[in-house]
């Protein structure tokens, strides 16, 4: 891939994660409400949950397109992945187009989940079928690349599986706490009394984006790190997410009614469940993928010296 | 110049933390409608409760069903207790407000524990309710006392400008901060709202010649007393008493004493973590009678009798089907509507719930008690 359109294409991801956060956002909100609902409103509210989860699959998609494991995937990713979204994106914008017509939405523009609900998701739905298309196209029209870079997955098939399941899973709560993130801008009580508490937890709500972010735009492009440098670099960032914790922790042993004074607009189905997860989800959200990543590569380290006692010649050859 | 500047930017910081949180004390005046609103026989005030819109509702439909209530009752003000909100847009939010202006009826609106659980801030909506249209949401912004919903709606003599009745919104707030750490009780109306209560009835009372002005008190959160009154007569007045889990949170002392009186199904009230003197300092103030909504599937009421005095307590109706309602089977139609107070000058009221289905025709159904 050239530089530039990688590039484009890590601002279209950024760009897709924005858009999926806020629009997470209000589907955790409009689907935590079905759940306690006598009369389901699922139907009325499809084209919305549907709009979103391919969204978000759009963002995996050009993930997975940024991060190929190999030609032959890559290939069959823009195929694959390229029909599925401009199927499921123009079936959508028509189911949206349906309810219009048929009056269930009163005209392209009625209160909803955003300002211009559903307008905004119809035209989205016709962007993302456009950007299938356009997927599709180039998977059949393949032209190989040298210069494409590829990120073969070296860790064997049980740690792939646990790690896709736990990547998917971090991303979308993530989304939600980012959509959170840039909510708070826009409502935070800025003459409150307890401004100071929710700064760190503003704070927390923004570190998985920025983790993910730090991943995609410098990690996984970067040069050569020695092992020596990952487990430095994890320690070093769990050090920076277990100080926020730890400010956060106490910021709630301080001013304990704070979260339900400043930030019950963030947490909808915390407070609508009166269940307490908050503190929980973005601790963990914070500390796990440092933690998790300083003892993988503790584990490496210690494999690798393990190898070097053994084979002490090949050491020498390798220095 | 260059060290002038860089000491004001240096006293920004200072400035702002001073501004954060910044209180102040206001006359108990402030807490009263300025524009007046005339006392007449028979006066009517419409209780709507829990509508909780949210990002699913279809604005058309539901704001429809509330104009049929409204229409059904013909009330002079709308009193609606709260949850107005779950999980809604500042779109929804709007929409909602466009619906209660439309009603074309003063109302005013005191806070449930899911208002605040929507895209937008406390202040925003407050604003938004404080500067609609017949709105006489009266909360004094950055005041002393805990709580945004606190005020009084003084419906006075035309002629003598005395009041006669007195609505009281008083904010029984959210949730208490998580004292276990793993769930949210419901929070109760606070001591200094209680005193600022206290303060305000005397207020209006030296207005009446030093005498108790009768009043309604409308909240969201249940008082204990529903569930200590529900013990002594569990018919009631009005209503029924629908909630179909039983609260495992509930305080101990209701629980051992339904346990006492066999009340097999367990409390399902589910009012704020402690009791308050809230009920007692009410009825001694002149308040005849407390309405609470919280509990969507109870329309249940009844008087009460402490050693302060004798009131009726109850929930209004449920308005609208968003989130869950209840059907009754015994009397056959679905637990939703609203409830109508109809105040007299001799300081009784009647009460009367009008049960609105969502038929094409608003079928309405009726039930009512008099001379409370």
């Amino acid at each position: 891939m050239k530089i530039k359109t990688r590039y484009l294409s890590l601002v279209l991801e950024v760009v897709l994660y924005i858009l999926a956060s806020f629009s997470v956002f209000s589907f955790i909100a409009s689907f935590g409400n079905q759940l306690g609902s006598t009369i389901s409103s699922l139907a009325r509210m499809a084209p919305f949950y549907l709009s979103v989860i391919i969204l978000v699959y759009c963002l995996f998609v050009v993930h997975l397109l940024l991060f190929p494991k190999d030609e032959a995937k890559f290939r069959l990713s823009l195929k694959v992945n390229g029909i599925l979204l401009a199927v499921l994106a123009f079936f959508t914008g028509v189911l949206i187009l349906i309810k219009v017509i048929s009056k269930e939405y009163q005209n392209f523009l009625i209160p909803g989940p955003s300002p211009l609900f559903p307008l905004d998701y119809f035209l989205l739905d016709l962007l993302l079928s456009a950007l299938g298309i356009y997927l599709a196209f180039k998977g059949f029209r393949y032209q190989s690349k040298p210069e494409r870079q590829y990120f073969p997955y070296e860790h064997g098939l049980t740690r792939k599986v646990f790690a896709s399941i736990f990547r998917g899973l971090y991303v979308f709560v993530s989304l939600y706490l980012t959509g959170a993130f840039l909510l708070e801008i826009g409502i935070a009580n800025y003459g409150s009394s307890t401004w100071w508490c929710m700064m760190g937890l503003w704070l927390l709500l923004g570190i998985p984006a920025a983790y993910l972010f730090y991943h995609d735009f410098f990690w996984m492009g970067a040069k050569e790190i020695s092992l020596e440098k990952k487990k430095m670099i994890a320690l070093f960032v769990l050090g920076g997410a277990l100080f926020l914790d730890a400010y956060f922790l106490l910021a709630l042993l301080i001013k304990r009614n704070f979260i339900v004074e400043d930030a019950t607009a963030l947490f909808i189905v915390d407070f609508m469940k009166s269940w307490n997860a908050v503190p929980y989800v973005v601790s963990l959200m914070a500390v796990l993928p440092p933690f998790v990543a300083y003892l993988f590569f503790l584990k490496e380290s210690k494999q690798k010296q393990k190898s070097l006692q053994k084979d002490p010649e090949t050491t020498e050859l390798h220095r | 110049m260059k060290t002038h500047l860089e000491r004001a930017f240096a006293l920004l910081p200072l400035v702002f933390l001073c501004s954060c949180g910044s209180v102040r004390i206001p006359e108990t005046a402030e807490y009263f409608n300025s524009e007046k609103l005339s006392f007449h026989e028979g006066y009517k005030v419409l209780q709507l409760t829990d509508i909780h819109w949210s990002v699913n509702t279809d604005v058309a439909v539901q704001g429809a069903y509330l104009q049929a209530v409204v229409k059904a009752a013909n009330p002079d003000f709308v009193m609606i207790t709260g949850d107005c909100l779950l999980g809604a847009s500042s779109s929804i939010a709007e929409a909602q407000i466009r619906v209660f202006e439309d009603f074309e009826k003063p109302f005013a609106v005191t806070w449930g524990n899911h208002d605040r659980e929507g895209e937008y801030s406390p202040r925003w909506l407050s604003n938004l309710f404080k500067n609609a249209r017949n709105s006489f949401y009266g909360e004094v912004i950055d005041d002393n006392v805990f709580g945004r919903s606190n005020y009084v709606i003084s419906l006075k003599d035309p002629i003598t400008d005395r009041p006669v009745w007195n609505l009281y919104s008083i904010d029984s707030n959210s949730y208490p901060d998580s004292q276990n750490g793993l769930y949210y009780n419901y929070d109760i109306i606070h001591d200094d709202q209680i005193a600022w209560f206290k303060q305000a009835s005397s207020y209006s009372a030296k207005q009446n010649g030093n005498l108790a002005v009768p009043g309604l008190a409308y909240f969201h959160i249940p008082l204990w007393e529903w569930g200590y009154a529900y013990l002594k007569n569990q018919k009631g007045l009005i209503g029924e008493v629908l909630e179909t889990s039983a609260n495992a949170t509930a305080p101990k002392e209701l629980q051992s004493a339904y346990a006492e009186a066999g009340i097999k199904e367990g409390v399902r009230f589910w009012p704020g973590y402690r009791q308050t003197t809230f009920f007692d300092d009410g009825v001694k103030a002149g308040v005849k009678g407390f309405f609470c909504g919280h509990d969507h599937s109870n329309d249940w009421g009844s008087s009460y009798t402490s050693s302060a005095g004798s009131a009726f307590v109850g929930y209004g109706v449920k308005s609208g089907q968003e989130l869950y309602f209840a059907h009754s089977e015994k009397r056959g139609f679905d637990i939703i509507g609203g409830s109508l107070s109809t105040l007299h000058a001799d300081g009784t009221f009647d009460l009367t719930h009008y049960y609105v289905q969502t038929d094409s025709a608003y079928t309405s159904y009726t039930e009512e008690v008099k001379g409370l």
